[in-house]
């Protein structure tokens, strides 16, 4: 007992006790947690100086919002898994948590739109499809990036080298923009080069040209099990796609400024009747394809042309492609007209917008700048094409991956479908109506003018 | 040492009250304490929906308006349902498939079912092989059948045309495409028939025919006279059970032709999948739920109430 009391007076006269010592770490820590905000609001203000200095509140990786966590929801394509592998690069730089989240596009759409409609603010992060941009700005479910985009470090946003018309396209409904855009897509024409240089042929530029090649190689090569041409017919999604190429170089569209169907005009029935006739010198198995069976059939080699989105460049110059080293890519044809081509490549794509409901909007725009920054294209080029047009014209990247000049024209000349809440139901009815008329159960007039009925009720109702 | 529990839980019940308490709460009510958990499940999981969805049907409720509440308009929905040309069209092909399936299904159960009736040894090999298509995931089903109808690469076709025959666009043509379904459909349940079927034979007293057989009764006769008869309850119950399990069919048509060709395969389930979590009209969803319900409720009534497949003797 004594020695223990000679001990710590000992201490005492020598310097702190190791009781001591924790006393005042304790008390210490108490003191700055207490007063920690105060300081901190002294530690942003430096931070704040130095923004000052650049001008931005985004865009740099501040680490202004550190300790938050942001969900993300992403359609499951290859450029949300290539993110999702950087993602902890963001959280390092800045110190927000995000947990990305990849879903099936049908799994997406109940999963985002069960949360936006609830207003539950599970979601941080949504990934808008172009054709739901209607329902989900027109409906309030995101917030606006106006303000953002004003507080963003312009060197690092560089909101003007996005292509205009994708970003009209996937993230702008009535004038406001929604988010910036993270995945794109837009329809060309692969083709074999073997083929072609066998017998001679250039790549088609109008649908007449493409009719006359396709039947020439079928006639020619349907024997050895390649056929003309091969493309996504079956009752769907892609099959509208698909026809909007052929229906809107022709000059016609759903329904004209004042919401009234047009699907009985002569572009409408003269574009389904086009792709009819195609039909002999397809594969056999056309009508039933959709999405992967028609890239596997062109990738198998039994087909020399193929319909198809630009993002199945990939797979037709991957290793396990029986057809690498013997593809091109290049613009759907169009029409002719005074000389020149009228094309209209069906693009669509997908916008990484912020929930209004959200507690985490800033930070979750902090992540969306740097998801979609100049330098992440150029890291995410493997995983598909970006929105932006230094990515898409870098010379570079065009040698590496063949998709990007074809793309880059398919944007140049695009259209996109109509984004407006009542489309879904549309578009399946359209598809309903298409599929009727390639598969012979009713005439092109007969069937349209039914969708076209079918289609005024919608939009008004 | 055997005590009466009375006097065991009086002498504690002192000193820990709450607790034993519920002790002897658990042991007095056992029927609700094992039932207990299913009605919770039920009520949550099935009369909760059922009930929601029914009132649903009898109101208007933009689902995609953020500020949206229900408005009553009474049979606004069930009208629809009977003027709407693809709804009809949908129970049309509903019902063609229901009667190419299940009459499939039958057949061809009962006559695995004599055959397993018949077998001897290895008895638990085959039954076990003949559950696999029921046991497999519907899905997967729909996935592997939709590889083997495609017209240029799939099996079916491939065999085809190793016999000489031309191969079809089984998927892609509106003559083929609601057969190749039916042909999935019959593969994955046709053991369900065989099992109940296999069953009821099992039962069958061997007293009658042996009886006819000593009369002189050949295979045919007895097969017409003594077992189809006995068997008509069975029967009826497969019947039954198969036409509201395909009603309901939804996995394969998804899967194998998305309601296509034009719509040719679109049955009723799919169109009010389609209004329900595509479209996002889910009053009309459950005005199309509940108005095949009544379909359903009078077709069983109807066969089970005919006496079609009551047992004679």
């Amino acid at each position: 007992m004594n020695d223990e009391k000679r001990q710590s007076q000992s201490n005492a006269d020598n310097g702190l006790s190791r009781r001591d010592l924790i006393k005042r770490a304790v008390a210490a820590g108490i003191s700055i947690g207490a007063f920690g905000p105060s300081l901190a609001r002294f530690g942003i203000g430096t931070a704040k100086a130095a923004e000052a200095s650049s001008g931005a509140k985004f865009g740099n990786l501040a680490k202004s919002w550190s300790g938050k966590t942001l969900n993300v929801s992403l359609v499951a394509e290859a450029r949300s898994d290539g993110i999702k592998q950087l993602a902890h690069e963001f959280t390092e730089k800045t110190g927000v948590n995000v947990n990305i989240n990849i879903y099936p596009y049908p799994t997406l759409q109940e999963r985002q739109f069960t949360a936006v409609n609830q207003r539950t603010g599970n979601i941080d992060i949504v990934h808008v499809d172009c054709v739901w941009m209607g329902q989900y700005a027109g409906q309030g479910w995101l917030h606006p990036v106006t303000d953002y985009v004003k507080d963003t470090d312009p060197a690092v946003l560089s909101v003007d080298d996005f292509i205009p018309r994708v970003m009209d396209e996937q993230c702008r409904w009535d004038g406001t923009l929604y988010g910036l855009p993270f995945i794109t897509a837009g329809f060309t024409l692969y083709y074999r080069t073997d083929i072609f240089d066998k017998y001679g042929l250039k790549p088609p530029q109008t649908w007449d040209e493409l009719l006359q090649v396709a039947k020439t190689i079928h006639e020619k090569e349907s024997a050895n099990g390649v056929a003309g041409l091969t493309m996504m017919a079956k009752r769907g999604v892609q099959l509208v796609c698909t026809h909007l190429n052929v229906f809107g170089s022709m000059g016609g569209y759903y329904y004209d400024k004042d919401k009234k169907p047009t699907m009985t005009s002569d572009a409408a029935i003269k574009s389904i009747e086009y792709l009819r006739s195609l039909l002999p010198y397809c594969n056999q198995g056309t009508l039933a394809q959709d999405y992967d069976e028609a890239a596997a059939t062109f990738k198998q080699g039994r087909a020399a042309m193929n319909l198809q989105w630009q993002n199945a460049a990939p797979q037709f110059v991957g290793e396990n492609s029986q057809v690498k080293g013997k593809v091109a890519i290049t613009a759907v044809p169009g029409v002719s007209e005074n000389g020149t081509i009228k094309r209209t490549a069906t693009i669509g794509g997908w916008d990484m917008g912020i929930v209004e409901d959200s507690k985490n909007k800033e930070a979750a725009w902090e992540f969306i700048v740097w998801a979609t920054t100049k330098d992440m294209e150029k890291r995410l080029a493997k995983f598909g094409t970006g929105a932006r047009e230094s990515t898409l014209s870098d010379p570079q990247l065009s040698k590496t991956y063949i998709e990007y000049p074809a793309t880059y024209a398919a944007f140049k000349d695009s259209i996109g479908r109509p984004r407006i809440p009542q489309w879904v139901e549309m578009s399946d009815v359209l598809a309903a109506g298409l599929s009727n008329i390639m598969t012979d159960q009713n005439k092109a007039k007969d069937a349209l003018a039914d969708v076209n009925e079918k289609f005024a009720q919608t939009l008004q109702g | 040492m055997a005590v009466p529990i009375g006097t065991l839980t009086n002498s504690v019940v002192r000193r820990r009250d709450p607790l034993s308490r519920l002790r002897k709460w658990l042991h007095s009510n056992p029927a609700t304490v094992m039932l207990g958990p299913a009605i919770v499940v039920l009520l949550v999981f099935t009369i909760f929906p059922s009930i929601y969805s029914l009132a649903l049907s009898f109101q208007d409720w933009n689902m995609q308006a953020r500020n949206s509440h229900w408005v009553f308009q009474g049979l606004k929905y069930y009208q629809r349902v009977l003027t709407d040309p693809r709804a009809l069209q949908a129970f049309c092909v509903t019902g063609i498939f229901i009667t190419g399936s299940v009459l499939s299904e039958i057949v061809f159960g009962l006559l695995i079912a004599l055959l397993l009736d018949q077998q001897r040894r290895g008895t638990g090999i085959t039954r076990t092989a003949i559950l696999l298509p029921m046991m497999t995931t519907p899905v997967v089903v729909g996935l592997i059948w939709r590889l083997m109808f495609n017209a240029d690469i799939g099996w079916i076709n491939f065999v085809l045309r190793a016999l000489h025959l031309p191969g079809l666009d089984w998927l892609g043509s509106p003559h083929t495409a609601l057969l190749s379904i039916g042909i999935a459909d019959v593969w994955e349940w046709t053991p369900f028939v065989a099992i109940i079927l296999l069953a009821a034979l099992k039962a069958m007293p061997m007293e009658p025919t042996e009886a006819a057989r000593v009369d002189g009764a050949g295979p045919f006769q007895i097969f017409r006279l003594l077992v189809l008869p006995y068997l008509r309850p069975a029967i009826g119950v497969c019947v039954l059970l198969r036409v509201i399990d395909s009603v309901k069919s939804f996995d394969l048509f998804y899967v194998l032709t998305g309601g296509g060709p034009g719509t040719a395969t679109e049955v009723i389930g799919l169109y009010t999948y389609k209004q329900g979590f595509n479209f996002f009209k889910l009053n009309y969803a459950a005005a199309l739920s509940y108005s095949t319900l009544i379909l359903v409720v009078i077709f069983a009534n109807i066969a089970i109430f005919s006496g079609l497949f009551r047992q004679t003797r």
